[in-house]
């Protein structure tokens, strides 16, 4: 067996619901959902027992279809939604000996600020539209204990240099800018407190080729010379391929299958990833 | 000469759903390989010969038998049962496979994907641009080409820019998969070559071949395969 050692992050038994429940979904082992939905109480169960590792340094796929709850995990891991129960342990917080989920919310902005960087799939999540670029990065600096203007204004500078943002642009609000400058100001906002883990939700959906392609060589640049780890959430199956050494895959709110990325997509256990493979094109 | 993999009633079949459909990738496979030892396998289309490769790799997940592998990190392990993480540092550090396609990350220039492969072996920076420019002027890929992104390269020079960054690592035990299918005569002494330097560089080397000529003279043994099963041992 080996042991978690060396995994930054931790997750054990992680659910998520949203809604109350009622004796017809209370038992885990006899409720009849329709996929994961009581249609008795309107409970839906996102996140149904998921536990999984990530290691220093590594890249983790996560695909599966739209409401499997690949954003509902990335969303509770940044306290954007509460779990509904289980356990998370970050090697870099207290030791990786204390439950994130149980802390108060005081500590859950510390490891907010000191311990992660998210990137949404939506600029509007992840971006202050009216502020301007420089601002948006400062802010996240200032969270993480930056008081100094000229070292922000440095860092937020080199950041925004790093992604290709052009200097007489740092001024200028994330509002007047393209999708894809957007999702790039965004990554350089998740960078800019040197976070161990990256959390990444459909970066490139909606973004056309070739910017897809500058956002993609991006992360795998910064993978490269930061080893900083990832979880990356896509429902393509190209860029999972690309960046990622291992995928997991979920479907109701499941894992259904992990393994080695190539070995995900060219010997697929599970019947509804032979049929996601089969659907690529 | 100890043994660097021993592959023991090795079963592979693949459910496709829906329905009971199953096809047979390889059954009952027991082969050994020496260390230092060059294996070939041969065989007609569709007899299995990738299935044992890919088990090998982790590509594919066998149902049942053992493919115990000789580490030098981590002594000897079953690479059929390996956790996940173990297999992806023996493939950056000691097992290279190469295909007949080259399936590289896009956007990435020919002297990068050989140069990136070697400084993951912790070379510095000036030897590995030397030992870069020397291993790709071996395989007679064009000094023009080393600066331009491999989607533009023909089929052949993707072929030897692949074997080239397999190569570069050294590894400890490389899996050939028809790696010299589409190559013209040259450039298959060019491969020969270099596979016997690595060979007596100490790495083993199990492939698979088509053409019995280019295995004579490299290949200790010759295994034939059909039909899921290898039929017989030691050709030559």
């Amino acid at each position: 067996m080996e042991t978690n050692e060396g995994a930054v992050l931790s997750l054990q038994n992680f659910r998520k619901q949203f809604g109350s429940g009622c004796e017809k979904c209370a038992d885990l082992d006899e409720r009849h959902l329709q996929r994961n939905y009581c249609p008795n109480c309107r409970t839906t169960y996102a996140c149904a027992d998921l536990s999984l590792d990530l290691y220093g340094g590594e890249i983790l796929g996560v695909v599966g279809e739209s409401g499997s709850g690949k954003s509902t995990l990335l969303r509770c891991l940044y306290f954007d939604e509460e779990a509904s129960s289980g356990e998370a342990f970050l090697q870099g917080y207290k030791s990786g000996q204390v439950n994130i989920f149980t802390e108060t919310g005081q500590q859950k902005r510390y490891i907010r600020n000191y311990h992660l960087g998210m990137v949404y799939q939506n600029p509007y999540m992840g971006l202050r539209m009216s502020f301007s670029s420089i601002g948006n990065i400062a802010e996240k600096l200032i969270a993480a204990g930056g008081r100094s203007v000229d070292a922000m204004t440095g860092r937020a500078a080199s950041l925004l240099h790093k992604v290709d943002i052009p200097p007489y642009r740092f001024l200028e609000t994330p509002a007047t800018f393209s999708g894809g400058m957007q999702q790039r100001v965004q990554i350089a906002k998740a960078l800019s407190n040197n976070p161990p883990i990256l959390l990444l939700d459909e970066i490139t959906t909606g973004l056309d080729l070739s910017v897809q392609a500058k956002v993609l060589d991006l992360i795998k640049g910064i993978q490269r010379e930061l080893r900083i780890s990832m979880l990356v959430v896509s429902h393509d199956l190209a860029v999972i391929r690309m960046l990622a050494e291992r995928t997991i895959v979920m479907l109701d709110g499941k894992i259904v299958e992990q393994g080695l990325t190539d070995q995900v997509l060219e010997d697929p256990q599970h019947p509804y990833t032979q049929k996601l493979v089969q659907s690529l094109l | 000469m100890g043994e660097v993999l021993k592959v023991s009633g090795l079963n592979k079949h693949f459910a496709l759903f829906p329905g009971p459909k199953v096809l047979v990738g390889c059954q009952d496979v027991h082969l050994v390989l020496g260390r230092g030892e060059f294996v070939g396998i041969t065989g007609r289309s569709g007899s299995g010969k990738s299935t044992i490769l890919k088990c090998i790799y982790r590509t594919y997940l066998p149902q049942s038998g053992h493919i115990w592998y000789d580490s030098a990190r981590f002594g000897s392990l079953d690479l059929a049962k390996a956790s996940e993480r173990r297999i992806a540092h023996l493939r950056r550090q000691e097992i290279g496979y190469v295909s007949q396609f080259l399936s590289v990350l896009p956007r990435i220039t020919a002297r990068e994907i050989v140069e990136s492969a070697m400084l993951d072996d912790g070379l510095d920076l000036p030897q590995v641009r030397q030992a870069t420019e020397k291993l790709l002027a071996h395989f007679e890929l064009d000094c023009s080409l080393w600066d331009v992104f491999p989607q533009t390269f023909s089929g052949g020079e993707k072929l030897r820019l692949n074997i080239a960054r397999a190569m570069a690592k050294k590894p400890r035990l490389l899996l050939l998969d028809e790696p010299t299918a589409s190559l013209d005569h040259e450039s298959k002494a060019r491969v020969k070559e270099l596979l016997v330097k690595l060979k007596t560089e100490g790495t083993s080397l199990l492939g698979i071949f088509h053409d019995l000529e280019f295995m004579d003279g490299v290949c200790d043994r010759v295994l034939a395969m059909s039909a899921g099963r290898l039929t017989a041992q030691n050709l030559r």
